[in-house]
């Protein structure tokens, strides 16, 4: 049985008591869901710096590709796919959609 | 001795009577036969009557007349008597006329009343009076303010407060707090009084959840449906903007609580605004800001700003604030503010 505090504001008495029951129930749900939760958010920054350091790399890939005097067929494939996959990261670092990085 | 007069048969008693009055004429049915014959009656004097607390015969072998004057009075004006003044038989030897006026001690303008700790009941010293109708000053003063913390005290000033007086606050005021002495799973300020214009809770919280944060969030009136709407956006150091929201909520998410795996000693700061909190027109909304620290590392350090509102219009009377998941840690305090 987890606790909480009420203090009542006028007359300043503070009073610890375990949580009632359907307070319990919701305290027991969200304890059940913060792994969950937690796992999310550790992916989702571990896919956040996946981005930001994808962008980062996408910059020097891009002014690679600018100093190349007529282009291949194969190398302005591969900027086409560079640029897709570099798009797709701004748009879900865009949205905040850091739950994959897929397409990136 | 005794004279018995030949012609008249009269006996005279010359020792009692007065001596020395001449029988000048005797009208009637006498005849006088011997025109030298002599009665002996005493002579007129100017009285000499003195007022006195005893009676005495007197010694004088004069006698008074009928019309004559005896000193009663005088002229000296009574005396003038005054507060205090002791009973007193007096010592003048001359009567009161009646309609006689003794002099009187005047009348003054009161002295103020001394309420100083000094201060002490005496009889005074003056010699005038106070009419009935009369008005006595206290002197009054402007109270002080008081502030949060202050102890009671009696106070120096020698003037008094009227019963409408009214002393100064501070700008805000704090309502309640809270300083978790151990773990808490909630925090509930109850029986807020509605007496002021916004109301403000700042707060330094840690969770106990297995993770780097958990979200931090309010309910009001013990409202736990679906009821609140929030955003909170959030920027990285990185810097990266993001945000997180809810519709139809069950609670305002108001920042994130740095939970057990943040580093040792790291607690959220932040601070909830809800203006016209007692106000029954609008639905209540919330302005929040935290800081939070996962880590040691700009890409774990927050900046984070919300906006929360409870689709409701009555008056909040009890806000709780709880952590996503877990526990608030020892030591994690909340305090509760109205501002006038």
């Amino acid at each position: 049985m987890a606790d909480g505090v009420s203090i009542n504001c006028k007359t300043g008495q503070a009073t610890i008591a375990p949580l009632n029951p359907a307070d319990q129930a919701d305290f027991d749900a969200r304890q059940a869901a913060a792994p969950a939760i937690v796992a999310a958010q550790t992916a989702a920054q571990a896919n956040l710096t996946t981005l930001q350091s994808h962008a980062s790399s996408a910059i020097s890939a891009n002014l690679a590709y600018l100093t190349i005097v007529g282009p291949t067929a194969a190398q302005i494939a591969a900027q086409v796919a560079l640029l897709t996959r570099e798009n797709t990261a701004v748009i879900r670092l865009l949205l905040a959609q850091l739950d994959s990085v897929a397409g990136t | 001795m005794s004279t018995t007069t030949p012609n008249l048969g009269l006996t005279l008693d010359t020792v009692n009577d007065p001596v020395g009055a001449t029988i000048a004429s005797i009208a009637g049915n006498f005849t006088l036969l011997d025109t030298a014959f002599v009665i002996p009656v005493p002579a007129f004097a100017t009285p000499s009557i003195v007022l006195g607390t005893a009676a005495a015969a007197g010694a004088a072998g004069t006698v008074i007349r009928s019309d004559a004057t005896i000193v009663a009075f005088d002229a000296t004006a009574p005396t003038t008597s005054a507060v205090g003044n002791a009973a007193a038989a007096g010592a003048a030897a001359v009567a009161s006329r009646r309609d006689h006026v003794h002099g009187r001690e005047a009348f003054a303008v009161p002295s103020g009343v001394d309420v100083s700790d000094a201060g002490a009941a005496a009889g005074g010293a003056a010699t005038t009076l106070m009419r009935s109708d009369s008005v006595k000053t206290i002197l009054t003063a402007t109270p002080g303010s008081s502030a949060q913390g202050d102890v009671a005290a009696r106070g120096t000033a020698t003037s008094l407060a009227r019963s409408d007086h009214i002393h100064g606050r501070e700008a805000a005021f704090k309502i309640a707090e809270n300083i978790a002495g151990g773990t808490l799973a909630s925090v509930t300020f109850s029986a807020i009084p509605g007496g002021y214009r916004n109301l403000y809770l700042k707060h330094q919280v840690r969770g106990d959840t297995a993770a780097t944060s958990t979200g931090l969030y309010v309910q009001f009136n013990a409202d736990t449906g679906s009821n609140y709407d929030f955003i909170v956006i959030t920027i990285q150091g990185t810097p990266t903007v993001g945000q997180v929201s809810g519709i139809a909520d069950v609670r305002i998410q108001i920042g994130d609580a740095a939970a057990a795996n943040a580093p040792a000693s790291t607690f959220t700061s932040g601070r909830v605004d809800i203006p016209n909190y007692a106000g029954t027109t609008a639905h209540k909304g919330t302005v929040a800001q935290a800081g939070l620290k996962q880590s040691a590392a700009a890409a774990s350090i927050y900046v984070e700003t919300g906006s929360g509102w409870w689709r409701n219009t009555a008056a909040i009377t009890s806000i709780k604030v709880f952590p996503g998941a877990g526990n608030f840690i020892a030591g994690s305090s909340f305090f509760l503010y109205g501002e006038p």
